[in-house]
């Protein structure tokens, strides 16, 4: 009970400060958010107005708090941009960026685990060099690129996937996989590569330990050991690599949202940061932290039920 | 009677890049059903690479050159590997030295052990834990179903290596084998895990190898001493008389240093000098640089093995009966 409550009042602190250093430096960037959205034609009385009316001539500290304060009550403010609520533009952005992650994180786990047990039973074979060339590709080669080549396949080539329209689930669940597989796919690609490497490394290195020995001299085949015996141990790296490349993929990734046309949080965020839109900037930021702190707590309780050294210590 | 194993002039090989290096060469010995033998040598000298010849578990770089080995009659050295797993675990059994990592970190005490009777039995999973208890009472680990639950961190070293002996223990073996079980313990419970394998031999019909590089505790749970060094054979026999009249130079230092209570004050004899590496034996007795009896032939050929009463064996120069020497 005292770790979850330290763990939740280190969430708070850890927000605040994230929220403050962003909003700092965003005080530094050039550019004047209604200058942006009025144009360079406009002349300073316009601008002024904007200002007055978006209530960017108060003091940076009164901003801050002002948006702070929202926050707490659950309001994050007005997008400076859309001129909508801020909520609302997330609520429409995040649907999408969420999916895409996890299905992408839903590829990574099913294709890259098993596959990683695979490559790590070949060791010493000259298929394990093969299998390895093509993981260490796969790390090298950057998303898009899968991108573009699963899009010249499937939707070009054998016209299965007619991309560069997105579906949302509510319209149409299938259309909606078929609209979100693709950018998954090139997503969990370079991941499934990283677990599969990460994965055969910490089983290579597991068979070594000297409880592998005792185990073989029960009587287990070499199958048992490591499914058995292994595979547990294996695994507790392994999820902290996965934590790493959830947090990352329900951030939303700019260019794999530009190569489908998808409406995700990476495009809006760089769109939001262009015109200086800093409600709108703050709350992404904040989300973001947030996701990395639940996806770290996470990756926390999923050791505590794996390892009992560290379920005993907590 | 029939010996439950023998080792017939076994050759071990570590392939490593410096070329091909011979870690156990020409060793023979037997072990009858229900007696304990026991091994002893300096660090390097080959103990426990023996004992993983018998147990089919050589490191990769290493191989059998030479010499047979076998188990009730039966050659272990083409065994397929499903009949290696009808053996290990359930005839022929092993403890290891390490207590802190020779158990599975995230699987419990209750789970390790039992899963011995799953592979080896077709026992329920009432009945197997059932019997699990019985051999954890056996080998002195208290509040046993408490401790079915437990993980090995929560456990001291000597009620880990508990764990590893009632995980050899509970197939009922015909042979176990336990290489250096004591060493990593500290001295009282050193002491108690060897009163442990006092009370095995007694209460089963099972033959233990004990490797040890301590002659003390070789004493204390041995019939039978093969003394080992640098990959040989330099001794054998039994445990009395080796000890009281031992008669390899080696074997001497070794009985000289071990510490007890008439030596008092003195300073404990040590052996000059160290075993040799793999790649720096040469020819020759291995042994004559650090032996103050040093023949001229000791450098240059390794002595025959002579045979004394009780079939007690020596291989050293200083016995060699006139005429047969070089």
């Amino acid at each position: 009970m005292r770790y979850y409550l330290y763990k939740f009042s280190m969430f708070g602190i850890t927000l605040v400060m994230v929220s403050l250093i962003i909003f700092f430096v965003f005080q530094l960037l050039p550019g004047n958010p209604a200058q942006i959205i009025l144009g360079l034609d406009a002349d300073e009385q316009q601008v002024r107005h904007l200002e007055q009316e978006l209530g960017l001539d108060k003091p940076a500290i009164e901003r801050y708090i002002d948006w702070i304060a929202g926050v707490f009550q659950g309001d994050l403010g007005e997008s400076l941009r859309y001129q909508l609520p801020v909520s609302e533009v997330l609520a429409d952005r995040i649907p999408v960026t969420t999916s895409i992650a996890i299905l992408a994180t839903v590829l990574t786990v099913v294709i890259g685990i098993p596959l990683g047990i695979l490559i790590a039973r070949t060791d010493g074979k000259i298929i394990s060099v093969f299998l390895s060339m093509i993981t260490q590709l796969g790390i090298s080669i950057p998303s898009f690129w899968f991108g573009f080549m699963l899009i010249l396949l499937f939707s070009v080539t054998l016209n299965w996937v007619t991309s560069f329209e997105y579906v949302s689930w509510s319209d149409d669940f299938f259309g909606a996989l078929r609209s979100h597989f693709l950018p998954s796919l090139s997503i969990a690609i370079s991941n499934i590569a990283i677990v599969i490497r990460y994965l055969r490394n910490t089983i290579l290195d597991q068979r070594k330990m000297d409880y592998v020995r005792t185990a073989t001299c029960k009587g287990l085949s070499e199958r048992a050991v490591l499914y058995g015996h292994v595979l547990k141990n294996a695994l507790i790296p392994v999820i902290t690599i996965m934590g790493l490349i959830t947090a990352d993929t329900l951030g939303g990734s700019i260019i794999i949202e530009n190569v489908f046309a998808l409406p995700g949080l990476g495009s809006l965020l760089i769109q939001s940061i262009t015109s200086r839109d800093f409600p709108l900037v703050q709350s992404m930021v904040l989300y973001i932290a947030v996701i990395v702190l639940v996806i770290n707590f996470t990756v926390d309780l999923l050791y505590k039920l794996i390892d009992p050294r560290i379920r005993q210590k907590g | 009677m029939a010996p439950l194993l023998s080792v017939q002039a076994l050759d071990v090989a570590f392939q490593l890049p410096e070329g091909e290096f011979l870690a156990l060469e020409n060793i023979s010995f037997h072990i009858y059903p229900n007696e304990v033998v026991g091994i002893v040598g300096e660090s390097g000298c080959g103990k426990s690479l023996t004992s993983q010849a018998i147990m089919g578990i050589l490191p990769g770089v290493a191989s059998i050159k030479h010499g047979n080995i076998s188990f009730q009659g039966c050659s272990l050295n083409d065994l397929s590997s499903r009949e290696w797993q009808e053996l290990r675990g359930n005839e022929l059994t092993m403890i290891f030295q390490e207590p802190m990592t020779s158990l599975n970190p995230v699987l419990t005490i209750g789970r390790q052990i039992a899963e011995v009777l799953k592979k080896h039995t077709s026992l329920s999973k009432i009945e197997r834990k059932q019997q699990v208890i019985k051999t954890m009472n056996e080998v002195g680990l208290p509040r046993a179903e408490a401790l079915w639950k437990a993980y090995p961190h929560q456990l001291s070293g000597g009620m880990r290596q508990r764990v590893s002996i009632a995980m050899a223990l509970i197939s009922r073996p015909k042979l176990m084998i336990a290489d250096e079980p004591t060493t990593a313990l500290d001295v009282t419970i050193q002491s108690q895990i060897l009163d442990l394998f006092q009370t095995i031999k007694q209460n089963h019909s099972t033959s233990l190898l004990f490797i040890s590089h301590d002659l003390g505790v070789i004493q204390a749970v041995c019939d039978q001493v093969i003394v080992m060094y640098a990959g040989r054979i330099v001794e054998q026999g039994k445990v009395e008389k080796l000890i009281s009249e031992p008669k390899h130079p080696y074997t001497q230092s070794l009985i000289q240093s071990i510490p007890d209570a008439t030596k008092r004050g003195q300073r404990l004899y040590t052996i000059p000098g160290t075993v040799p590496h793999l790649q720096e034996r040469q020819v020759g007795c291995p042994f004559s640089n650090r032996c103050t009896y040093k023949l001229k032939q000791c450098e240059t050929s390794f002595p025959d093995t002579y045979e004394f009463d009780d079939g007690h064996t020596v291989a050293c120069h200083l016995f060699a009966k006139e005429g047969d020497g070089n």
